[in-house]
């Protein structure tokens, strides 16, 4: 399956923890301005794959990596590879956003400032591009020095991938980036990715939710046990399972929570919510799933914590209590 | 609320307001405690506190009516100098421990090492600074010798509490520095550095504090006798010159230690009071000074 144009194929690469086997061989070839989403359950090796690709695993002490991985041809493992050349090249995104305590500003421009870009103009127009490419612009451009962690959660890892693409990237590796997410930011890092595609970045992306790896990815591949089970166009895979692992996994991510609402009303558990004007008022009921959604910052963790008075331990947080009966209070952000 | 009140959530609960009750308490008494003895100090201290004769002038042999001026500037003087050595060669030994140190036996070895040393009596540190400082490399009392005694002193403790400030920093953060082609010397230096500063300001003014009130490692070091301060002589060998590191520089907590053993002047009771309440204010003023700057600091360095 390896073709010439191959920007990054990896030959029969292992990885040991100790004496732990935590990736069997696996070869799998990625090629520019393509998605290939690695999906499979947790533990099956996926993530520890990714972070051979930009040798992040040598910072885990006991970890070995065996096989071979050519990058424009190259092997990364060779002693004439410049590993920091590498690591710039092929960027990474982590499960949790992950900005440096520094403003929005001196997150894009602190490492290209570190490998030799001095020139302000340079630095300034590659903020904007970099923030328009992970399509954060508009929401930041007029706080790029205050502090990167004033931001949602959503926010700080569309900044983290902008900081990626401030190095002008070949490949971005992505390891879960939207586990921590909402569903809106989740989009908005879907059709980003998508971007990077377009402009002939290679997206290697780890997600454990099938309907992602269906909506952003050319290829999947599909790993179980340690183990790359199953490769090929996403489509196919999804369409034409050859292993039975992957149809039952994939079942997994569709119940998205929706309210089952039964013929008979059940006695509501939690009645008012607390709220200053009375704005947010629901109900939960027994045998009732509810789905909290909504864009980063709106409010719904928020409620969440009221419920089982967990703002209480937050700082400047005024008790209060629950139900109609009880003391009347407030939630901040409602 | 939960339906179920149960015995063990009952005595659960009983048991957290007791838990809170008891641990109030446990506070009130050491606040009690703590500030019964500064004011303790700075009431009976109260009289020399504002007097500026008595904090500028030098002190006197026999007669009444000495002061403290050259055993305050000394006081300062070693502490700076003792932060200056002290700071970078902690900070550097942290940074190692932290982040480049393998996992194995060597790095515990020096870890239990540091620990050990953290918890070595002073007076010991003083000796071994007499012997080695002030004899075998004949510096004798000078205020280089005091200084490196206290460094000394005061490293194992910095070493360790940088090395838990470095370690606290989230794992992710140096992952994000290393993912983007930086080695791991920038981004100790530029991300792991700046986001444990707050701890590790603190725990450089907690040292300070430690160093500041200092009297055995001093005693056979930088000495017992304070010479007479000229602010006006430049020259660095001279006696008088304030800032001659070679020159004996008796701190305000050894000349609180000497008044009260050996002092033959009549108000050495009213001239020891006044020392330990302006020593107490220094300690107390630097400590809110220092954690302004340090928050300061770190707001400028992280942007928050």
């Amino acid at each position: 399956m390896t073709q010439a144009d191959d920007l990054l194929v990896t030959h029969d690469v292992t990885v040991c923890y100790g004496s732990h086997q935590a990736l069997n061989p696996t070869s799998l070839a990625f090629s520019e301005g393509g998605v290939t989403a690695l999906i499979g359950p947790s533990g099956c090796g996926k993530s520890t794959f990714l972070r051979c690709i930009n040798l992040m695993n040598r910072e885990i002490p006991g970890c070995r990596v065996g096989g071979e991985i050519l990058y424009h041809g190259n092997d990364v493992n060779s002693r004439s590879q410049d590993l920091f050349q590498l690591r710039k090249s092929i960027g990474m995104v982590f499960q949790q956003p992950n900005p440096f305590h520094k403003s929005i500003r001196e997150n894009i421009v602190f490492a290209p400032r570190r490998h030799g870009v001095s020139d302000k103009d340079e630095l300034d127009a590659l903020v904007e591009d970099s923030l328009k490419a992970a399509a954060i612009w508009d929401e930041v451009k007029d706080q790029l020095d205050q502090s990167a962690f004033a931001l949602s959660g959503g926010q700080q890892q569309r900044l983290c991938i902008a900081r990626t693409l401030a190095m002008r990237p070949d490949v971005v590796l992505m390891d879960e980036p939207c586990s921590a997410l909402d569903p809106i930011s989740t989009f908005a890092i879907e059709q980003t990715i998508r971007d990077m595609a377009e402009r002939g970045i290679c997206v290697v992306i780890v997600t454990h939710n099938m309907e992602q790896a269906a909506r952003v990815s050319d290829r999947t591949a599909y790993f179980l046990l340690g183990d790359m089970v199953e490769t090929g166009p996403t489509k196919e895979l999804f369409s034409r399972p050859r292993t039975s692992g992957s149809t039952t996994t994939s079942r997994g991510g569709s119940d998205d929570g929706r309210e089952q609402d039964g013929g008979r009303a059940p006695r509501p558990v939690l009645r008012r919510l607390p709220c200053p004007e009375g704005r947010l008022a629901r109900a939960w009921r027994r045998t009732r799933v509810t789905a909290l959604i909504g864009p980063s910052g709106c409010g719904k963790s928020t409620l969440l914590r009221c419920l089982n008075r967990m703002n209480d331990r937050v700082e400047g947080m005024p008790p209060h209590g629950l139900g109609p009966a009880r003391r009347r209070g407030r939630a901040r952000g409602l | 609320m939960p339906s179920a009140k149960g015995s063990a959530t009952a005595s659960a609960r009983r048991a957290d307001k007791a838990a809170t009750v008891v641990l109030a308490c446990i506070v009130g008494l050491i606040c009690v405690a703590l500030v019964a003895i500064i004011v303790g100090i700075l009431v009976s201290g109260a009289g020399k506190l504002f007097d500026i004769n008595f904090l500028t002038a030098k002190p006197e042999q026999f007669k009444e009516g000495g002061g403290i001026g050259p055993e305050l500037f000394n006081s300062f003087y070693l502490l700076l100098l003792t932060l200056l050595i002290s700071v970078p060669v902690s900070l550097g030994a942290a940074v190692f421990l932290a982040e480049y140190a393998p996992e194995g036996p060597v790095t515990t070895v020096v870890k239990t090492v540091i620990e050990a040393l953290s918890s070595l009596p002073s007076i010991v540190v003083g000796l071994f600074g007499f012997l080695f400082f002030v004899l075998t490399l004949g510096w004798g009392f000078s205020i280089m010798s005091g200084a490196l005694a206290l460094t000394m002193f005061n490293i194992p403790i910095l070493v360790r509490v940088i090395q838990q400030a470095l370690e606290a920093v989230p794992r992710d953060q140096r992952d994000a520095g290393l993912a983007l082609g930086l080695t791991r010397w920038e981004t100790t230096l530029h991300i792991l550095v700046p986001s444990a500063m707050p701890a590790i300001i603190t725990g450089v003014i907690l040292s300070a504090g430690r160093v500041f009130g200092e009297a055995a490692a001093l005693i056979y070091t930088a000495g017992q006798s304070a010479p007479a301060l000229d602010f006006l002589n430049l020259n660095l060998l001279s006696t008088s010159c304030p800032w001659n590191v070679w020159r004996p520089a008796e701190t305000l907590a050894v000349h609180i230690w000497k008044i009260n053993s050996e002092g033959v002047v009549p108000d050495l009771t009213a001239i020891s009071n006044g020392t330990a309440a302006v020593l107490m204010v220094c300690i107390l003023l630097f400590n809110v000074l220092a954690r302004f700057a340090g928050r300061r600091l770190a707001r400028r360095l992280t942007a928050e």
